[in-house]
Parts: structure tokens; sequence; C-alpha cells
């Protein structure tokens, strides 16, 4: 196997590609586990529930002719789509399962956000068997949903989710540009571009504006930031917003990247973008994107040396090698001290 | 009417009754010291002016107002602005990011400008440190920003728990002079103390809090020719 240079700069943007995706999702880790000291367990389903937006929205736009008309049109309302759907379940899963466990021992939050994240693979894969069984309801001769309407909603539910592969239109084609002998796709291209983009908009927002000052004071006291006047409910319910939309941005580009998507998809991103999260030092936003990017370009670099089956091993054995040597991360400060 | 008013309040934590019903008023104006000595419950008496832990029983009225019916971050809006026990400062945050939150319910952008200026006047260290870290100054330095602070949110009532705690002595003097300072310009102030010896200068008033239970109350005069003020604090035999 001889050292190919075109083959590994190919190699490296396929990294950051990667990267951006992990980067993108590993933010919502991290800011979570900033504010609240929790891993967010369901954050990878939250991603997947983007796609799946993403996808159902992009589908509609097919039908009714703007995806040929307008593609860029098309293609920005799937994204806003996608990101409003999975912020809207994020801050949903907060209310829900995390607030009320504000006060409870450590270990419960986190079995909650285990359970929410089967919760939302299975019902994104159980859609349309739902779809039926309420629509076949009957309370004597009453049906709670009339004949006329149980086609449309047992349609819109198989259009959604279910247990079956999902295939997104091929929005950015296989175009691109050469550079001697080396090809660049545009989607890898607007991928870097709109992740880096979002994550430069997220460090303003986190540096400059009063929420982001009040979220760094929430995530350093409670008790003080709400002496402040900071409704510590809101900032972390907006944090979980915030968040989840990052990691909906992650899951239409991911969908029009890969084209396939599964109720299942948000596992394994889930737990790598949680890796480079712990990588770049958890509860740190520039660490995280650090992160993302590191463990995307740690894989493919592995990849040159082993076959490439062996990625995942290489993450997970990077994550168990920072969590024995360098547990706070590349800019992780001791965060033990007085969090608890 | 006094400014703040406690009225037998008792305070658990689970089931260990840290308040045995106190009461003590604050009118406007005035300094008053609670001096007691470590797990009196001074602290707790502050939790639950701060309404961060609610009294089983009893109540605090602010200008006549219940205070109970507000949520923690409510009551910096009534007016009650604290300085919390161990300065409290945001220590990844810079100076002026710290005293922006101290003005973070106001919306007053001009009056807010000018008490930027008017804390920089009495603390004039913290203009010079504006854009360093909270975490970076000393500890005379972040009682300065922790008070600044509080100042910004332009109190009626400031409540400053134990501000000499760890600082050294000549510090400790400069802290109180701020404090009288701040009084004259219009703000009422409740001190929390362990040191009865400079509370007890700086106080017009000041209560003694024992296991729980006010078990003393009376002008400063008074309290420093008290014979057991004088044994448990103040060391004179």
């Amino acid at each position: 196997m001889g050292f190919d240079l075109s083959s590994f700069i190919e190699q490296l943007l396929n990294g950051l590609t990667v990267g951006s995706f992990y980067a993108l999702i590993a933010l919502g880790y991290s800011m979570v586990y900033g504010v609240l000291t929790m891993i967010n367990f369901a954050h990878g389903e939250i991603f997947m529930v983007g796609a799946y937006v993403g996808l159902y929205t992009i589908n509609r736009l097919v039908d009714v002719g703007l995806y040929d008309s307008n593609r860029i049109l098309a293609v920005g309302i799937t994204f806003i789509a996608g990101t409003i759907g999975a912020a809207i379940t994020g801050v949903t899963v907060e209310r829900l399962a995390y607030r009320p466990l504000r006060r409870a021992a450590r270990l419960a939050p986190l079995i909650s956000a285990i359970g929410m994240s089967i919760f939302l693979q299975e019902f994104i894969r159980l859609l349309p068997k739902m779809g039926e069984a309420i629509t076949g309801i009957t309370i004597g001769s009453f049906t709670l949903f009339p004949e006329s309407l149980q086609q449309g909603v047992v349609g819109f539910l198989e259009d959604f989710g279910g247990a079956r592969v999902k295939t997104y239109p091929g929005v950015f084609g296989v175009g691109g540009f050469d550079i001697g002998d080396i090809h660049i796709t545009y989607s890898r291209v607007i991928i870097l571009i709109m992740s880096v983009l979002t994550m430069i908009g997220l460090y303003f927002l986190v540096r400059y504006s009063r929420f982001g000052k009040a979220m760094r004071a929430v995530a350093e006291d409670k008790d003080i930031a709400s002496m402040m006047g900071i409704d510590i409910d809101q900032v972390i319910s907006r944090t979980f917003l915030i968040g989840s939309a990052l990691a909906g941005i992650a899951g239409v580009m991911v969908g029009m990247f890969y084209l396939q998507i599964r109720p299942t998809m948000g596992f394994v991103p889930g737990i790598k973008a949680f890796t480079a999260a712990v990588l770049g030092g958890i509860g740190n936003i520039p660490g995280a994107m650090l992160g993302g990017y590191a463990l995307g370009l740690g894989e493919v670099i592995g990849v040159q040396f082993l076959p490439a089956v062996y990625k995942d091993i290489v993450s997970f054995s990077i994550l168990v090698l920072i969590l024995i040597f360098k547990p706070t991360g590349i800019l992780g400060e001791a965060l033990a001290e007085k969090k608890m | 009417m006094p400014l703040l008013e406690i009225q037998n309040v008792h305070a658990y934590y689970g089931n260990i009754q840290a308040l045995k019903g106190i009461s003590l008023h604050v009118d406007q104006g005035e300094i008053v010291t609670l001096i007691g000595a470590n797990g009196a419950g001074k602290t707790t008496t502050l939790r639950v002016i701060s309404c961060l832990l609610k009294p089983r029983q009893g109540s605090v009225l602010l200008d006549g107002q219940d205070l109970s019916e507000f949520k923690a971050h409510q009551v910096v809006n009534q007016g009650v602005a604290m300085v919390p026990e161990g300065r409290g400062v945001f220590s990844k945050l810079s100076v002026m990011e710290n005293l922006e939150l101290g003005a973070y319910s106001r919306s007053d952008k001009a009056e807010i400008q000018e008490d930027l200026e008017r804390v920089f006047e009495i603390f004039p260290r913290l203009r010079e440190r504006r854009s360093q870290v909270g975490g970076t100054l000393s500890g005379g330095e972040q009682q300065m920003l922790s008070t600044a602070r509080a100042l910004m949110a332009r109190p009626s009532l400031l409540v400053m728990d134990e501000p000499s705690m760890g600082l050294a002595p000549v510090l400790i003097e400069s802290v109180f002079e701020s404090l009288i300072e701040i009084n004259k310009q219009g703000t009422t102030i409740l001190l929390v103390e362990q040191n009865a010896h400079m509370a007890l200068q700086v106080a017009t008033r000041g209560y003694v809090l024992q296991t729980g239970e006010i078990v003393l109350s009376d002008s400063v005069e008074g309290l420093r020719k008290n014979a057991m003020v004088q044994k448990a604090y103040l060391g004179i035999e």
C-alpha cells in the first residue's frame, strides 16, 4: 500500500466534512453539559429527527415543483424546517424529561435521557403503524377519524417516518471542481462553509449577546445567576433550543450528503460527537468545534494505516485514551470542583 | 413602614430546621447588621430573602409586599441585590460582563451607563481591570466587583453576606469604608457578618443570631456594651 498524496488530500477533505457533522452535534452536548452538568443522550436522536423533518419537507417541495423551479430556495426551506423540527424536539424533551428531574440525583436525568433516546427512535420507526392504530380506533359506532381523513393521516405518517431506509433527493449532485488530480465536490465545500459560518454565528452569540452572557453565568453558578435576575429555566430551555437547532442543521446536511436516513442513524454520530465534545473539553464551546474536526481528521488519518472498517475503533480508542489520560479534554479545565 | 421586614420565619433543609422563627426589620436608609457564628443561620436567612429557599412558615416583606410571591430571579427586580458569600464573582466572565449581568434585569441603557460610571468612581480599580476575567482578580478586587455588580441593579436594599471573609485587615477596612459611602448615596444595607468588630462600627443597629434564633437586638452601642456580645463576638473577657 503505497502513499498516494492526492487520495490523502481527498481523505483530509472527507475528514473535514465528517468533522463538521461531529462539531455541529458536539456543540449541543457541550452547551447542555455546560448549563446542566448532564449528558443529553437523546441528542443523537434530535439530530435524527432533524433529518426526518428535512426529508419530509424536501419531498413535499419536490411534489409542489418548487424543488425543480428554485432549488436554492427549496434547500433553504428544508434546512429551516429541519432546524425548527429538531429545536422543538429538543425543547420538548428538556421540558418533559429533564426539568422535572432537575433536583433529583445525577443518575436520574441520565437514565431519562437514554429513555428519550429510545423513545424518539421508536417513535419515528413506528409512525406508520401508529397511523393505522389511531385511525382504526372506534368507540361504538364513532370513529376517531372520518374515512376521508384516515387515508391522509396514514399517508402523512408513512411519508414522515417508518422502519425502512428513506432517501433524500440528490440535492448536491456529484458536481465539483478539480485541483490537479484532486476532485473536490461542491457538496463538501458547501457543508464546510455552512458549518463554519454557523459556528462563527454561535461563537458571537455566546460571546456578545445578552443570552450568551446569561448562559455562561448559569453554567458557572445557577444560584448567583438567578440573583442577577436571570431566569434559569428560560436560559436552559434556550440552550436546548440552540443546541438542538445545530443538530437539526447537521441532520439535514447528513441526509443531503449521504442520501439515506433511518431511525437508528443518530446513534453512532451521537456517540462520536459526544467523543468529540469530550476530546475538546466538555462544556467548552470552542472545544466542541475543535474536538469535532480533530475527531473527523483523526478518523481519516487512522484509516490511512488501518482498514476503513476500523474507523469506529479509532474514534472510540481516542475516547478511551482521553478519558484515561486527559479527562478534561484539549481546552477543558477542571470542572469537577464546584459543579456538584 | 420598614423597607425589609422578616416576620417569624421558619426554614428547613429537608428535616433540619435552620431558622426557628426569626423576625427582624431594616428601615429605609439604615445599615443593619446581623451577626452570628458559623452555622447560626445567617446565610439561610439570606437564602430566604433571595427566594432561593422558601420558608415553611412566616413571611418576608419588602416595602410591605410579600416576597414569597416571587421566584428567585424576580427578587432583584423588586429592589434587593445580593453580594453573596464568597463573593460569587463569575470567574470566567470579564469584569465588564460581571457588571453588565448585575444590570441584567434593567433596560434603561442611559442610566445603566451612569451607574457604571458611579461604581467605577467608588472602585477605580475595577475600571483598570474591566477586561480581565473575574477569576484572575485578587480577593479584595473580587469583593469590590461583587459589590459593584450588586449596585448595578440600582437596589433599594443591598444585602451583603460576610464581605470581610478571607480579606486582609487593611482590605476589610476599605470594604467597610465603601459600604458607608454607598449608604450615604442612599442605599439601605443589611450586613451579615462574623466579623462583629467591623460590623458594629459601620452599622446603626444589629441583631445577634444563634442557632437559628435572634437572641439579641439593639443599637450598636448597646451591643458593644453587652457582656454576651463582648465575650462571644468581640473576644473581650
